[in-house]
């Protein structure tokens, strides 16, 4: 990793600007603990009752607030712990949380005007948390140790161009039955129990966390063949992470987040392995289905697949160009691209700086320690 | 917008049109025909793509009372629009009478609901059932025997059966990841099981959503459209 290079990367897409319920991503060295990148997206069905926004004017969702609440709680909760035994930090993330969430709902008029509604799908303050917590190991291999923590659909992956499957999920859904059903665990101003696994991954390997809008409108070969095209036609990091938002937020129904702590070698070394990496999967892509049914299959004009799409999937490729990447956004925050107005699915912010000025500029921002994301709201 | 991911939405209508009913019936009459639009508008808004939606309506007063205690229509196709008249000409049609004593036939009524020809078609579909009623229901037990032939064997012998197909997944085309249930009925048997009980429901204690406010109808909505 070149010594300008950041460490962790996120973005944020809404579908509608200034109601999405994904809280902006966690990505953050918390000192003595490790890197630590986590996403929290608000449930807009168990969560819909509208409720004051932290400004006391205006209205937002439940879901709204749970989501960028847990996320401030959540940094706070790290940034204080201070010490390398992560034992015990599950129970004082459960208990801040929902501490978190509850006194959102003591508040006056925290329960929303239309306390007559009843039913099994409305809860209160209702958020998914998936969070990682990476660091070196002690081992002499230089592995990196990641404790993953989750409730809900959220997730954690472990991102390593090394290995035959590029793309590996460390957290398993909690849901009723799988694929679109309801989640069975989450948490609210009621409850949250974290599921907890712990994993030693190779140096070289990133982890990266996603809500569902990032993973539920492709497939998962469809997820892991994005994230390595767009590697090898990027130069810099910032413009992979541009060039992964874009695409998926072109197809996902619902908000994304995205957080992502690089392994060694960081980017340049992820590069290299992806080109190798794509020779491979290049073989095998084209027999993904392309029917117009298919939800997961997008062809773009310069699939590796193209010249084996019939006449109508050709059309179809045309009409969704892979939009050139000539700029990147910055908002002067270490390793945060945030996003702007306007930039939701299919839109793309105004060209600000050529690359390699933008890029330098990012650079020069550099600091030893990467400054918190924290959410414009405050917690408790 | 969202490419790809089209959404398959069957709604089901129980309405109460026994006489306790007409105070509210042309309420109900019109918040059913307006229904369907405003969920629309409301998936719109999220840029979620309906690829077919499709409503069906059950009508009930009482099995021990009425000839006509349980009348149901097929699906009518809204999205695209090809049946919205005649969907729009069916609610229009039905009109409050009979009913007999209080409780009235909403569990059969669920019952054929849930036995709907509900659609499995593409990725994402949701299945979801609004009933309308101001009153308490006969337990299924009391009425065995009862049941219009047309419907006896879409109709459950218990509120364990009827329970058991919703949270169980048991016996029905319903789908359980599809499944979403709104309740406009009063604080009394089962409503108050069902409602606080069932997977996936929303229930507004009301006389078949009498006093329904604006805002409580919008979350309703939401709670709709954000889970599909």
């Amino acid at each position: 990793m070149s010594t300008d290079e950041k460490p962790i990367h996120c973005f944020m897409t809404e579908k509608r600007l200034g109601f999405g319920e994904d809280a902006q991503p966690l990505g953050r060295h918390a000192e003595g603990v490790g890197d630590v990148v986590g996403v929290f997206d608000g449930l807009g069905g168990a969560g819909s009752t509208q409720v004051l926004d932290d400004n006391e004017i205006d209205m937002c969702s439940m879901a709204r607030l749970a989501s960028r609440h847990t996320s401030t709680t959540v940094d706070q909760v790290l940034s204080q712990w201070g010490k390398d035994d992560l034992s015990g930090v599950s129970l004082r993330l459960e208990a801040a949380i929902v501490q978190s969430l509850k006194k959102l709902a003591e508040r006056p008029g925290g329960k929303g005007s239309e306390p007559r509604l009843r039913g099994t799908i409305l809860h209160p303050y209702p958020t998914t948390v998936a969070l990682a917590v990476v660091r070196p190991s002690k081992d002499e291999f230089r592995n990196r140790w990641v404790k993953v923590l989750w409730a809900g659909d959220s997730r954690i992956y472990a991102f390593d161009p090394s290995r035959l499957i590029p793309l590996q999920a460390l957290t398993r859904d909690h849901s009723e039955s799988g694929g679109d059903a309801a989640l069975s665990r989450y948490a609210s101003a009621e409850r949250l129990e974290l599921d907890e696994r712990d994993y030693l991954l190779p140096a070289g390997a990133s982890v990266i966390a996603m809500s569902d809008g990032c993973y539920g409108y492709m497939s998962h070969f469809r997820l892991m063949y994005l994230l390595l095209t767009q590697m090898v036609r990027s130069r810099y990091v910032e413009e992979w992470i541009e060039r992964v938002k874009r695409a998926i937020s072109k197809v996902a129904g619902d908000d994304t987040s995205f957080a992502i702590t690089l392994g060694e070698g960081g980017f340049k070394a992820l590069q290299e392995q992806s080109e190798a990496r794509l020779d491979q999967l290049e073989a095998i892509a084209h027999i993904v289905e392309t029917s117009p049914s298919n939800p997961y299959v997008l062809p773009h004009d310069d699939s590796a697949y193209y010249e084996l799409l019939d006449e109508d999937d050709r059309r179809r490729a045309a009409a969704n160009p892979e939009p050139p990447i000539d700029i990147v956004v910055n908002d002067g925050s270490s390793g945060y691209i945030a996003p702007e107005a306007g930039s939701v699915a299919g839109e793309i912010p105004v060209a600000k700086a050529p690359l390699d000025t933008a890029v330098s500029s990012m650079a020069s921002d550099t600091t030893e320690s990467l400054p918190s994301i924290t959410p414009s709201i405050t917690g408790d | 917008m969202a490419q790809g991911v089209q959404y398959h939405l069957d709604l089901v209508f129980c309405i109460d049109v026994t006489g306790s009913m007409t105070p509210v019936i042309d309420l109900v009459k019109d918040k059913v025909r307006k229904f369907p639009h405003d969920l629309k508008d409301a998936l719109a808004a999220k840029d979620k793509l309906i690829n077919t939606f499709r409503i069906r309506v059950i009508a009930f007063r009482d099995c021990a009372n009425d000839s006509d205690s349980l009348v149901a229509s097929d699906f009518f196709t809204v999205e695209p629009s090809t049946d919205l008249a005649k969907f729009e000409s069916f609610v229009s049609g039905l009109a409050a009478a009979g009913g007999g004593d209080e409780p009235e036939s909403a569990l059969e009524a669920l019952g054929v609901a849930q036995a709907s020809n509900w659609t499995h078609e593409g990725d994402k579909q949701r299945h979801v059932i609004v009933m309308f009623t101001d009153a308490s229901a006969h337990k299924l037990e009391s009425r065995v025997g009862e049941v219009p032939s047309a419907f006896r064997d879409q109709v459950p012998a218990s509120l364990d059966e009827l329970t058991d197909r919703w949270d169980g997944n048991q016996a029905v085309r319903l789908k359980r990841t599809a499944r979403r249930l709104v309740i406009f009925g009063p604080d009394a048997y089962p409503w108050n099981v069902i409602g606080d009980a069932w997977g996936q429901t929303v229930w507004l204690p009301s006389q078949a959503g009498k006093g329904l406010e604006d805002v409580e109808y919008k979350t309703i909505l939401d709670t709709l459209q954000n889970s599909i």
